[in-house]
């Protein structure tokens, strides 16, 4: 089996120090149409320090579902500039959306920008899903280049700005109810695939299968959906089912997950995971061929957007268990693992350079994985940003080693790994929490 | 069946056991008591520092029912303090299972409808703690009590 593929998304700019310091370890980067939209001059810097200087992937994903949805998870309030009175406040589209409408123009611009509603399936007549289509792909062939079009000290050199390495097709989510929408979308979702894969393109086409998690459980849809996404003229196909995280899937979902990745491989396609984690990395055993996930881990995601909440907290990912843990749940367990030493600590759960680095040979020191802080004013301590920044970087490098391990090993090795570290967890006494968080293992296991 | 209380309702009447276990810690001679200690994203219920003879921290998680949730939690309490205790009403205790408080060496105080406080099991010196968090939590309760004054 070829080696996993791993994609870094990047969620914004604040992120891209972790990316430049260690693009290499992985396949490439996916960013978003919208932060291309919002920072179009910093994000094709990146593009090019990428595909140019780092000899990665790099790839735009075009995020058209986000105009088939609630059009209220793309809009924000700001200062109406244009009202005679002061102060006055407008709801209205984010501009980084609203310019990428406009820039997929057609329906997108039609029923979002011009009559303020979400697209449906009854607006993506065959006439419009070509045009969509051609207009999806020439976005991701041409926004770039045209940034140093626009800029007269790159206009001449512009021809040279490289190709991203694949592009993605239009896509939408594919409801669970009411029946009848899901059904459109999904018919929808094969239409968009057919006539995306009818296109010319210098680089490999993907069509993107974005559905309800409920979806997942239904055998019979999934191999339809699959059948039908593995038989058009893209060279192969994105999945995201939303709100999946991997340490919570059923055997049911891994089982229907294997049944879609054997109908790609059997028509020698490959199939890629949008959002997926070590779980992920560990089906390119079955022929998955790749997964992408976020710097702040987003190995998961919803499609609907989670709003108005507290920053969340960046937990420690714990190898052995392949999740996220609070450190304060590690460091309670750690005297039942039989870890008391910086070194065990290294041979058992993480000997990366982030961690070799925190501890600098005193396990005391792991505490600065969970600094919290009281600021002025809260109830509740939040994590540092040097603590963040300390998980952060650490889940990038213990996943390189992750992947490693996948890529170098059986998967009966593989398995085994996973069987020892539920033996030993979840033998732990059931008052700590680590005890009752490996069970996923056991899932895993038996569905791979 | 009874109605299932949501999770707001609950912490109310969890705030409700604070008053009594307040006065129970300073009766049994803690001279700084604080409730709702900040720690990390959460709060721990009750923190108290006895003074004398030897200065001790003990930590008291409030629960109505789950008292399993409330052992993991307290369990955590154990970095930081010499003492950790779940604090249940008089109804819910019977229901726990003691050797798993046993195991971990966490106590357990019983709070009747008269709001009358006793130990029903007696905690076990934490022989978890971490230096650096029981001297930070302790010295942030000490600055709160003294800052009160």
């Amino acid at each position: 089996m070829p080696d996993s593929k791993l994609f870094i998304r990047l969620g914004s700019h604040s992120e891209k120090d972790y990316l430049l310091k260690t693009a290499k370890l992985f396949s490439g980067v996916i960013v978003g149409a919208n932060l291309l939209e919002s920072t179009p001059g910093a994000t094709v810097s990146l593009a090019l320090s990428l595909l140019g200087g780092a000899k990665i992937g790099f790839a735009v994903d075009p995020l058209t579902y986000t105009f088939g949805m609630d059009l209220s998870y793309i809009m924000s309030e700001t200062l109406d500039r244009s009202s005679p009175i002061k102060g006055v406040r407008t709801w209205s589209l984010k501009k980084s959306f609203k310019g990428l409408a406009e820039q997929y123009g057609g329906v997108v611009k039609r029923v979002v920008v011009d009559n303020g509603s979400s697209i449906a399936p009854p607006d993506l007549s065959t006439a419009e899903i070509q045009r969509l289509c051609t207009s999806v792909l020439e976005y991701q062939l041409g926004r770039m280049r045209g940034v140093w079009v626009a800029d007269p000290q790159l206009r001449d050199v512009a021809a040279e700005f490289p190709d991203p390495s694949f592009v993605f097709s239009p896509y939408f989510y594919i409801p669970e109810l009411p029946l009848s929408s899901s059904t459109s979308w999904e018919k929808a979702t094969v239409e968009i695939a057919a006539a995306f894969g009818d296109l010319r393109s210098p680089v490999p086409k993907y069509s993107v299968a974005c559905f309800a998690r409920s979806i997942l459980r239904d055998t019979a849809r999934v191999r339809r959906l699959f059948n039908e996404l593995s038989s058009n003229g893209c060279d192969g196909c994105w999945f995201w089912i939303s709100d999946l995280p991997e340490d919570r899937i059923q055997a049911v979902e891994l089982e229907n997950l294997r049944l879609a990745i054997g109908i790609f491989q059997s028509r020698g396609k490959p199939l890629f995971n949008m959002h997926g984690g070590y779980l992920s990395a560990a089906l390119s055993k079955h022929g998955l061929a790749g997964f992408s996930h976020g710097i702040g881990y987003g190995e998961s995601k919803d499609v609907i957007p989670v709003v108005g909440v507290t920053v969340p907290t960046v937990n420690y990912h714990l190898p052995p268990l392949h999740t996220r843990v609070p450190m304060l749940e590690l460091e309670r367990a750690l005297s039942s693992l039989g870890i008391t030493t910086a070194q065990e600590f290294h041979d058992r759960i993480c000997d990366c350079t982030i961690c070799k680095g925190v501890l600098k040979e005193d396990l005391g020191n792991l505490r600065e994985f969970g600094d919290f802080v009281l600021k002025v004013g809260n109830t509740r301590k939040s994590q540092t940003p040097d603590s963040a920044k300390r998980c952060r970087f650490h889940f990038l490098l213990a996943r390189r080693k992750e992947l490693d391990f996948v890529n170098g090993n059986t998967l009966s090795a593989i398995k085994n790994q996973m069987v020892q570290a539920l033996q030993e967890y979840s033998s732990l006494p059931g008052y700590l929490n680590l005890s009752a968080k490996a069970g996923h293992l056991a899932v895993w296991d038996s569905g791979l | 069946m009874p109605k299932k209380k949501s999770s707001t309702t609950k912490k109310t009447l969890e705030r409700h056991l604070v008053k009594p276990i307040s006065a129970y810690l300073r009766h049994t001679g803690c001279d700084v008591v604080i409730p709702d200690l900040p720690f990390f994203d959460r709060g721990i219920d009750v923190y108290a520092i006895r003074s004398r003879p030897r200065r001790l921290a003990f930590a008291v998680e409030l629960k109505l029912y789950d008292w399993r949730k409330a052992l993991r939690q307290a369990a955590i309490y154990q970095l930081c303090s010499d003492f950790s205790y779940v604090a249940l009403p008089s109804t819910t205790v019977p229901k726990v299972q003691l050797d798993q408080f046993r195991q971990a060496g966490i106590g357990i105080l019983s709070i009747g409808v008269t709001g009358d406080v006793s130990i029903f099991l007696k905690a076990r010196r934490s022989t978890e703690q971490r230096e650096f968090y029981l001297d930070s939590f302790r010295n942030f309760a000490l600055g709160v009590a003294q800052h009160a004054r």
